[in-house]
């Protein structure tokens, strides 16, 4: 019976392990901020955003498998916002393709969340330094990644643009 | 932005509010110095890489962090001197003020330091040589992002100690003209 409670021990503490390093082990992010440069009004208005600049992560795809590329928002009063790549290209959101958008709202409780639809475009350049060369395409190992450019239909509303400067490092424990 | 950097910006009101007069100790801004609202400012965030062996068993900062930052780079006749705000972990804040009166922090050049924890200041001004990498090397008002690299050195006035610090910044929107 000690032995078996034992083994389950060592079972239980192996999985428990293995899934914190698959957890460290997760898609690079890269940390910064987002600046929403300009809102178009009033198509944009049912959602009050304006200009602002909001803490942010950028969550590449460098690897065959992984999730495809996100830009993730988090505004100033609980809000959460998060554009995530419909496809594969282009690749890390650099160029136009269509997106998926959910947006937490602390005001409402609510989840909106606007997908499937070849209308959530975006038209986003996006670049990194990493030295000695620059730009080049975005890496593990980029120093700073920069995201400039337009995502329309944000929060499913026809006509909606919002123009974004984003700018982002390496977190403290890189991958 | 967050609760951080409101916590920072009312840490450093409270600094420049009480000025010489309340705490003759802390001189990091210039009391003609203060930046009227509307002026182009950058808002990111600064990464704490690591600090050198020099600054001893007791190292001051054991974690490396990442935090919202503001830089307020000298743009103009008129201005305050070059600024960088920064959290060093939760409980540590700081104001990096350049000692040139018109200098960026790019290259090298000496600084000084507000902090405040359990204290505030240290009893004193921490002030010593930084060398920063500054992309672009000149910024001005319409420059949308800059990014900071480099390292502030004899950090607590310990000879050795120097902080590594990596940031990025965007000019923050509801400053634009």
């Amino acid at each position: 019976m000690k032995w078996k409670s034992l083994l389950a021990a060592i079972i239980g503490l192996s999985a428990a392990v293995l899934s914190q390093a698959a957890w460290a082990q997760a898609s690079h992010m890269f940390t910064g901020v987002l600046a929403i440069t300009n809102v178009t009004s009033p198509a944009c208005d049912p959602v009050g955003i304006q200009a602002h600049a909001l803490n942010s992560v950028f969550r590449p795809r460098l690897l065959a498998g992984e999730p495809t590329a996100a830009i993730i928002v988090f505004g100033n009063q609980g809000e959460l916002v998060q554009m995530q790549e419909a496809g594969i290209s282009p690749a890390n959101m650099n160029g136009s393709g269509t997106y998926n958008g959910t947006f937490f709202d602390p005001n409402t409780g609510k989840v909106l969340v606007w997908r499937a639809d070849p209308n959530n475009t975006f038209n986003l350049t996006v670049t990194s330094t990493q030295p000695p060369a620059s730009p080049v395409p975005v890496k593990a190992i980029s120093n700073y990644i920069y995201v400039s450019g337009t995502i329309d239909n944000f929060a499913g509303l026809p006509g909606c643009s919002l123009t974004v400067n984003g700018a982002y490092t390496q977190p403290v424990a890189a991958p | 932005m967050s609760r951080n950097f409101l916590f920072a910006a009312a840490l450093l009101s409270s600094i420049v509010a009480w000025g010489p007069a309340a705490h003759a100790q802390v001189q990091c801004i210039s009391p003609n110095s203060a930046t009227p609202h509307g002026k182009p400012m950058w808002v990111g965030v600064l990464r704490f890489a690591k600090q050198s062996a020099g600054c001893g068993p007791n190292q001051f900062f054991p974690t490396a962090n990442i935090a919202n930052s503001l830089y307020r780079p000298y743009l103009t006749s008129g201005d305050s001197p070059s600024g960088i705000s920064h959290f060093l972990g939760s409980n540590h804040a700081m104001l990096i003020t350049n000692l040139s009166a018109t200098a960026q922090f790019s290259g090298s050049g000496t600084y000084r330091v507000c902090t405040i924890n359990g204290e505030v200041d240290f009893g004193g001004p921490i002030s010593g040589n930084y060398t920063f990498t500054q992309t672009p090397a000149v910024v001005d008002n319409s420059t949308p992002t800059i990014t900071l690299n480099g390292h502030i050195d004899s950090y607590g006035n310990v000879a050795g100690c120097s902080l590594y610090f990596q940031g990025v910044y965007v000019r923050d929107p509801q400053t634009l003209p």
